[in-house]
C-alpha cells in the first residue's frame, strides 16, 4: 500500500469542542496523540541485541509486546529484558559490547516469553526495574543523552532454544512529559 | 442491536489515508538500517524513527450457535494484530464455556484466529492470551499468511459462539492493528 508520512507527532480533534465543568459551559481543544508502533523480530540469542526500533525522544512508551511464535527454552522468570542504547552501531542484530552505550533492562526486565502467545509488559516485568527507570516509559530517555534511541534486547538465560517473535513497542510520539515525569 | 452490527457514528468529519498512516521526524533520505546500506557505524539520530500509526475497528458482536461475519470488520492485506479486546456487556453462556472466537473464512473452509475464550462475566476482556499455537500466532503476524488468503486480498471477520446457553450475550469486538505491515508475505 501507499504510505503518508509526516514529521509528526499526528494529532486529532479540533481546537473549539465545547463542553461543561461544573455547569460552566466551556470552549476547548480537545486533541489526542495518535499512537504509533515499530516492529523488530527478536530471536533466543545471547548478548545485547540492537534491533532497527528507534523511538523519539521525549516519547510516552504506552505498551511494549511481544508476539511469541516459537517459545523461548529458557525457564523461570530470567529471560528476556528490554532496554535502549545510544550509541552509534553498523546496524541491528550487533551485539553492543561498551556498556556504557546501552542500558540492556531500563524497560523491561526479566520477562518471560516461554510459551506462545501475544506477552505484553506489565506488573512482574516493569515493577522490577532500577530505581527511577519507570519513568522511561513517561518520557524516553529519562537519563542524558537525551536523543532518539535505540531499542535493544537482551536474552541472559541463554540456552540452546530457538525462541522466536516479533518485539512491538507502541508509544506517543513526543508528548514530551518532562514537567511531571 | 442487530447480528454482530459496526456501532461506529461518525461524530464529526473523518480525514481519511489509503494506506499506513506514518509519524517520525527522520525518514528520506536517510538510509535503512542495515549493513548493506550503512557502511560502519551510524547513530539513532540519524537513522529514520518513523512508526506506523495503529488503528482500530470495533464491532457490535452477539452469541449465536451459527459463526456470523462481524459486519465492516475488514483488515488490510499483510495487517499485523496487536490486540483483540471484548467488552462484555451481557453474559454469554454457551456450553462447556465456549462463548466466543474469531475466526475469517476467505475459502470455504474456518480457520482460528482465537480460541475460544469464556465471557461468562461482564467485563473486559483480552483476546492476547487465547493466542494457543505457533500458526495461530503467524496468523496474527501476518494476517495475509492465513491459508486461503489470495494475494492483495483484505481479511474479513467471524464471530462464532458454541452451542447451548440462552444465546443473549451481547459484546463490543475491537482490533487494533498496524495496517499492510506484510511480516511474513
Amino acid at each position: 500500500m501507499s504510505r503518508s508520512t509526516f514529521s509528526g507527532p499526528v494529532q486529532v480533534g479540533v481546537d473549539d469542542a465545547p463542553f461543561s465543568e461544573s455547569t460552566v459551559a466551556k470552549i476547548g481543544p480537545n486533541w489526542g496523540f495518535a499512537k504509533m508502533a515499530q516492529s523488530y523480530p527478536i530471536e533466543e540469542q545471547g548478548g545485547q541485541i540492537t534491533t532497527s526500533i528507534i523511538i523519539p525522544q521525549k516519547s510516552v512508551v504506552t505498551r511494549i509486546s511481544a508476539l511469541v511464535s516459537v517459545a523461548w527454552a529458557a525457564s523461570g522468570t530470567n529471560i528476556v529484558n528490554i532496554g535502549s542504547a545510544w550509541g552509534a552501531y553498523p546496524g541491528p542484530d550487533v551485539d553492543l559490547t561498551d556498556p556504557s552505550e546501552y542500558d540492556t533492562d531500563d524497560l523491561v526486565k526479566d520477562w518471560d516469553l516461554s510459551a506462545v502467545g501475544m506477552k505484553v509488559a506489565g506488573p512482574g516485568d516493569t515493577d522490577n526495574l532500577t530505581a527511577g527507570d519507570i519513568n522511561n516509559w513517561m518520557n524516553l530517555p529519562r537519563e542524558a543523552p537525551f536523543a532518539d534511541r535505540f531499542v535493544i534486547y537482551d536474552t541472559i538465560d541463554i540456552t540452546t532454544g530457538a525462541g522466536r517473535a516479533v518485539l512491538t513497542v507502541e508509544y506517543c510520539q513526543a508528548v514530551n512529559l518532562e514537567a511531571i515525569a | 442491536m442487530a447480528a454482530n452490527s459496526n456501532p461506529h457514528k461518525n461524530t464529526y468529519n473523518s480525514t481519511r489515508f489509503s494506506g499506513p498512516v506514518k509519524s517520525g521526524s527522520r525518514w528520506f533520505p536517510v538510509p535503512s538500517y542495515d549493513r548493506e546500506t550503512v557502511p560502519g557505524t551510524i547513530a539513532a539520530t540519524a537513522l529514520p524513527n518513523t512508526g506506523y500509526v495503529i488503528c482500530s475497528q470495533s464491532a457490535g458482536v452477539k452469541q449465536t450457535v451459527a459463526e456470523e461475519s462481524v459486519n465492516n470488520i475488514v483488515l488490510p492485506a499483510g495487517s499485523m494484530i496487536l490486540s483483540i479486546q471484548i467488552i462484555v456487556t451481557t453474559v454469554f453462556d454457551a456450553t462447556d464455556d465456549k462463548d466466543l472466537s474469531i475466526y475469517c473464512r476467505p475459502e470455504s473452509a474456518l480457520t482460528w484466529i482465537t480460541d475460544y475464550v469464556n465471557l461468562g462475566a461482564v467485563g473486559v476482556y483480552d483476546l492476547g492470551n487465547r493466542i494457543t499455537t505457533s500458526a495461530t500466532a503467524n496468523r496474527w503476524k501476518d494476517v495475509s499468511y492465513i491459508p486461503d488468503v489470495k494475494a492483495g486480498d483484505s481479511v474479513d471477520l467471524i464471530a462464532d459462539s458454541g452451542a447451548g446457553g440462552s444465546q443473549t450475550g451481547r459484546a463490543i469486538l475491537t482490533i487494533n492493528y498496524i495496517p499492510g505491515l506484510h511480516l511474513l508475505t
